[in-house]
């Protein structure tokens, strides 16, 4: 038997590094970018991607709070850089027109905050918790997934006309993002 | 005769001035209520006719167990269940007013039911209710259960601010047709007054949760307060008095919805409005 401790690193160049090893071989993510942005305007610790999203992941090694804020500042960025990002990027290395996903990984988390941040937030979100074990010189990461938000999935292609249907209720006035917000208020 | 005030207006003055802040104004109010004439309240139930005239049903012998003369408009729903139907063992008919029936008690006031038929529309068949029975002295008391069938349609040509007691159930779908439901009624009608009803919660959810939930973002999203009267429990014996059309209050012995029925209409007596 092999025990593992966990280590306290406090290198976070060597965290990201350790982190993006794990997007790749365990959620088979493309890394195409690591430290992009900067603090004053926002920045974003790994830019990531799939055939399906485009992620901005936040690596938090110290305190939830600063990491939640650079993640939101590091998503404006990117919302307010990406014709920019066009120009520099090639589409076959990442398609920027894919919906943004925001990945946060973090040692902890409050317990609540998977549905502050599905209110709050108009993009999809998943947080991970991780730990690393072993020791510096030979690092492992254990990495538990501890909550998702798939805002596009609540919303069929064709919105909520069907659903309106069934109910009888397309006479209300309610609009698609109303049914979508209200879904996920009793979800919660 | 009109009575004088007891107070001269320099008395009253000083009443105000030195004894409180404010001036006594309830007899007026009292007299504002007693011209308000009586409450009514419409039963909707988007899911099940059938449920909407048990609740009526019901809901009359309690309030009319609680001395509130009770007229009811009712219509058959689709499944040919009505709430005179449902009180059929304990209906007397008046052979010169076809379309009206009575339930009489002993010591309690008389319930009185219009059955005006499928198409009536709404305003119609609260015309059809006559004075005689609401007299000016007895309107405060008196109430009006509206049991017929409630679409959104239906809302959106109507301008009077009304009662609405919604039953729902916990599911989301149905907890979305009863905000559409609820936002109908309030973009018509400002002043109008929900209650909801949760049918059938079950033992793994809990109500209150349920409707906080509900109220929450009905408060958040339309300014909106919203009151709850509780949940209705199904049970065999709900089913039986459907059945042998004798209703749940008045025959039932031990039973969780009998309890049910009446915490919904105590509730109801017991709701007030800011």
């Amino acid at each position: 038997m092999r025990l593992l401790k966990p280590v306290n690193m406090a290198d976070s160049a060597r965290i990201i590094r350790i982190c993006a090893q794990w997007l790749k071989e365990g959620l088979g993510l493309k890394i195409v970018e690591y430290r992009i942005g900067n603090a004053f305007t926002g920045s974003i610790d790994i830019l990531a991607a799939n055939t399906e999203n485009v992620y901005l992941v936040t690596i938090n090694n110290d305190r939830l709070s600063d990491a939640l804020l650079c993640a939101l500042t590091g998503y404006r960025w990117y919302l307010e850089n990406r014709d920019f990002l066009a120009r520099i990027y090639q589409t076959h290395e990442i398609d920027l027109s894919l919906p943004p996903l925001l990945m946060i990984l973090s040692p902890s988390f409050p317990s609540e905050i998977g549905s502050i941040l599905k209110l709050g937030l108009k993009a999809d979100v998943r947080l991970f918790k991780y730990l690393i074990l072993g020791s510096e010189e030979d690092p492992d990461i254990y990495v538990e997934e501890l909550f998702t938000s798939r805002l596009h999935e609540d919303a069929p292609a064709t919105g909520f006309s069907d659903l309106k249907k069934e109910l009888r209720i397309e006479e209300a006035d309610l609009t698609d993002e109303e049914i979508g917000e209200f879904l996920t208020a009793m979800r919660v | 005769m009109k009575e004088r005030p007891k107070l001269g207006r320099g008395l009253q003055d000083v009443s105000r001035f030195f004894l409180g802040d404010n001036l006594r104004e309830e007899p007026k109010e009292e007299a504002e209520n007693s011209a308000a004439g009586p409450r009514t309240i419409f039963i909707c139930c988007p899911f099940s006719g059938r449920v909407q005239s048990v609740v009526t049903a019901n809901l009359a012998l309690e309030l009319a167990r609680n001395r509130h003369r009770v007229i009811i408009c009712g219509n058959p729903s689709s499944d040919g269940i009505s709430t005179s139907s449902l009180m059929r063992s304990i209906l007397t008919r008046d052979e010169n007013e076809p379309g009206k029936a009575l339930v009489s008690l002993y010591g309690l006031p008389e319930i009185v039911i219009h059955e005006n038929g499928m198409e009536a529309p709404r305003d119609e068949a609260l015309s059809q209710i006559p004075d005689k029975g609401i007299g000016s002295d007895g309107a405060a008391d008196s109430i009006i259960l509206v049991d017929r069938l409630i679409t959104i349609e239906l809302l959106l040509n109507s301008d009077q601010s009304d009662e609405y007691i919604i039953i729902t159930k916990a599911d989301e779908k149905s907890l979305l047709q009863c905000y559409a439901y609820i936002k109908t009624i309030h973009a018509c009608s400002a002043s109008s007054r929900t209650h909801v009803v949760l049918d059938d919660v079950g033992r793994d959810l809990n109500g209150n949760a349920v409707f906080k939930k509900l109220a929450g973002f009905v408060r958040d999203h339309l300014g909106l307060v919203i009151h709850y009267l509780g949940c209705l429990i199904n049970d065999e014996h709900l089913d039986r008095s459907i059945t042998e059309e004798r209703p749940l209050v008045l025959f039932a012995g031990m039973s969780g919805a009998k309890d049910s029925l009446r915490g919904i209409c105590t509730s109801l007596l017991e709701a007030r409005w800011e």
